[in-house]
């Protein structure tokens, strides 16, 4: 999918997150704070109203933009699937990671969440992962790296961490 | 009339050891953030935010206005040896300094880059202390509808000039608007868009929102950029790098245009570092005696690009600090820092915490002065930092991004605010809606809306106070010729587009 196509996509998608935030400021419990009051849902609804009108028209330039661009049969220098794939990966261990930090406390599972974040861009990068001294460097690196945040977080900046 | 008793109490919150030590170790990482391609001085901003928390205002703020100027400084490392910009404030850096580069003379653009950002960031401390003060006294006198026009003001100018497309912009101020409603409204206690969440009945948390939009965002695309490309290679020798002040001060007509162009367009709400740095390239050719060296490695660009864009940091605050407004997306991080320490950027900051406020004024002399030092001294050192794989570096910003959130408040539902707010700031970015007019918007919008119901309510219904109080109705014109002059020009460009054609045919 080009740019041109995904930009028209995006705003298609903000579109129908905003016409949600309209529907809930009409349902909204909307009481008034004063006689003059515009009530706690007036700003909603016309934001929400506005960010729509503005999605259409950037849609509709996405569009007209993407004929246009049929002609010039633009190509993308890497590969959607590549993209998607380290983008999906890089979300899905964040969202582990905090799903697990509470359990598996701060340095254990920053340090797993670090090596396998290192081992997904090496392997984008270079198609394969690491030689097994350099995974072994990584798993040390990453290992004292958690450990010295957690210290320097907890005791230098009392920061508390799980 | 400046108040020197002022300045001899906030001395004394500055001239610390532990203070002075953070200003510096601020710099330091902030010329390392800079100096790495991709990696924004709002993003180390950001990054930096949570070891702040427990740190004296003075010495938090100090490290992060150390870590601006250092990070706006630094990106003329990159800019000179790899031929791209470190940060996007130095973008047009790269137009002489790599020219240079390619001559061998490398250590010459960077002792030029370095002298021409410290005067630059001095130059825009002086106006900073000396402006700040009136405007933040003028100030004073706004009310509800002044506030109220400030806002709209504010959130039409960063629509308008930080964005690729108008609507864009303003679509993206709009969601920060729309993210500020979020919560128990202030005056009713209505819950909205709380979904039955207790964490956001405060509303959205500001950190968390702010780290993902600048930096989990900013991670995810330097992530996809490691598939475009594989680590630029360093190609010149720095050697021979010596302050050039001399050099610098030769070409003072281009030095004080640039300076004064990179404060001003610093304190235009969202117009950034880039723009500063364009502005006064362009301006600097027109005053040059030779302007047909431009672009060939020529001095005079190297000190217009660098000098701006450093004067720009000071000019970004002075917005922010007395009217709450930021100048630029780093600006808007470091509303953050102050906001963390419980203090609250405006007009009362200066009556009530007056001593801070010229601490913050101190700090940023003495973080321009470390940036000039610490680059001079270390140059070899932060040129090597050009090398640290990508693969090592983004693990680890992501988990600074994850204490940052989790710190403050120790609730988890904060990290995946983070989560959220990286992925929308990841696709804003891709499709050029910017995430700094976000950022301005969950300010602003909080601002717009209780002063306009406090206005309504006070004048019983009655909307023209907005457009009858003189000040108000100032910013309401203004705030109406920012959003019709980007049209205006968009219109001019495309009838000369059409005249060239027409010509050509």
């Amino acid at each position: 999918m080009s740019k041109v196509k995904g930009d028209g996509l995006f705003a298609l998608v903000l579109f129908a997150i905003f016409s949600f935030g309209t529907y809930r400021s009409l349902v909204m419990d909307d009481p008034v704070g004063g006689p003059n009051d515009v009530g706690a849902a007036f700003f909603p609804f016309w934001v929400c109203v506005f960010i729509q009108v503005l999605c259409v028209i950037v849609f509709v330039q996405g569009v007209l933009k993407a004929r246009g661009e049929q002609a010039s049969a633009e190509t993308e220098a890497v590969p959607m699937g590549k993209r998607v794939t380290l983008f999906l990966g890089i979300l899905a261990l964040l969202f582990i990671y905090i799903l697990v930090m509470d359990t598996v406390g701060f340095v254990a599972s920053s340090a797993v969440f670090l090596i396998l974040v290192n081992q997904l861009l090496v392997f984008s990068e270079t198609g394969r992962l690491s030689s097994p001294k350099g995974l072994a460097f990584s798993v040390v690196f990453f290992v004292v790296t958690s450990g010295l945040l957690y210290l320097m977080f907890n005791t230098v900046f009392n920061l508390a961490l799980p | 009339m400046i108040d020197f008793s002022n300045y001899t109490d906030a001395l004394g919150l500055v001239f610390q050891l532990n203070v002075i030590a953070a200003i510096a170790a601020g710099t330091v990482l902030g010329i390392v953030f800079g100096a790495m391609p991709g990696l924004t001085a709002a993003m180390g901003i950001a990054v930096l935010l949570p070891l702040t928390y427990d740190m004296p205002p003075v010495m938090g703020f100090g490290m992060l206005l150390g870590t601006y100027c250092g990070a706006i400084s630094g990106g003329s490392i990159a800019a000179t040896l790899l031929n791209i910009p470190g940060t996007p404030s130095s973008v047009a850096t790269t137009l002489d300094a790599y020219p240079m580069a390619k001559k061998g003379e490398a250590g010459r653009a960077l002792g030029i880059a370095i002298a021409a950002s410290f005067i630059g960031g001095i130059f825009s401390s002086i106006v900073l202390s000396l402006a700040a003060p009136p405007i933040a006294e003028f100030a004073l006198e706004f009310g509800a509808a002044e506030y109220f026009s400030l806002a709209v003001f504010g959130l039409t100018i960063i629509a308008s000039v930080s964005g690729k497309s108008i609507a864009k912009g303003i679509i993206a101020g709009l969601i920060g608007v729309f993210v500020s409603l979020v919560g128990l409204d202030p005056t009713t206690g209505s819950a909205r868009y709380t979904f039955g969440e207790m964490s956001l009945l405060s509303g959205v948390a500001f950190l968390p929102a702010l780290i993902g939009l600048f930096a989990v965002s900013q991670a995810l695309t330097d992530a996809e950029e490691i598939l475009k490309r594989r680590g630029a290679e360093i190609q010149e020798q720095v050697s021979g790098v010596y302050l050039r002040f001399a050099r610098v001060f030769r070409r003072w007509k281009i030095l004080i245009s640039s300076c004064v162009i990179g404060t001003t367009v610093g304190a235009i709400p969202g117009a950034g570092g880039s723009v500063a740095s364009f502005v006064a390239y362009d301006q600097a050719r027109r005053l040059s005696k030779t302007p047909e060296k431009f672009g060939t490695g020529h001095d005079e660009g190297v000190v217009a690009s660098e000098s701006s864009n450093n004067a720009m940091t000071g000019g970004a605050i002075i917005p922010m600090i007395t009217l709450g407004v930021p100048g630029e997306a780093a600006a808007a991080v470091l509303m953050g820092g102050l906001m963390i320490q419980g203090l609250r950027p405006g007009p009362l900051l200066f009556t009530d915490q007056a001593d801070i406020v010229y601490g913050i004024f101190i700090a940023l002399f003495l973080a321009n002065i470390f940036m000039m030092l610490f680059q001079f001294v270390g140059i070899k050192l932060f040129v090597k930092v050009l090398a640290v794989p990508r693969a090592f570096l983004i693990p680890v910003v992501l988990l600074f991004c994850v204490i940052g959130s989790y710190g403050v408040s120790g609730n988890l539902f904060d990290v995946y605010l983070l989560l959220i707010f990286g992925v929308l700031g990841y696709f804003l970015n891709k499709y050029g809606y910017g995430t700094a007019p976000v950022v301005l918007g969950m300010i602003l919008g909080n601002v717009a809306e209780s002063e306009f119901r406090k206005g309504i309510i006070m004048f019983e219904g009655d909307a023209s106070i907005f457009f009858t109080r003189p000040i108000s109705a100032v910013f309401l014109a203004c705030a109406l010729l920012s959003a019709i002059f980007p049209l205006y020009q968009k219109w001019r460009d495309a009838r000369r587009k059409q005249r060239q054609q027409a010509a050509a045919d």
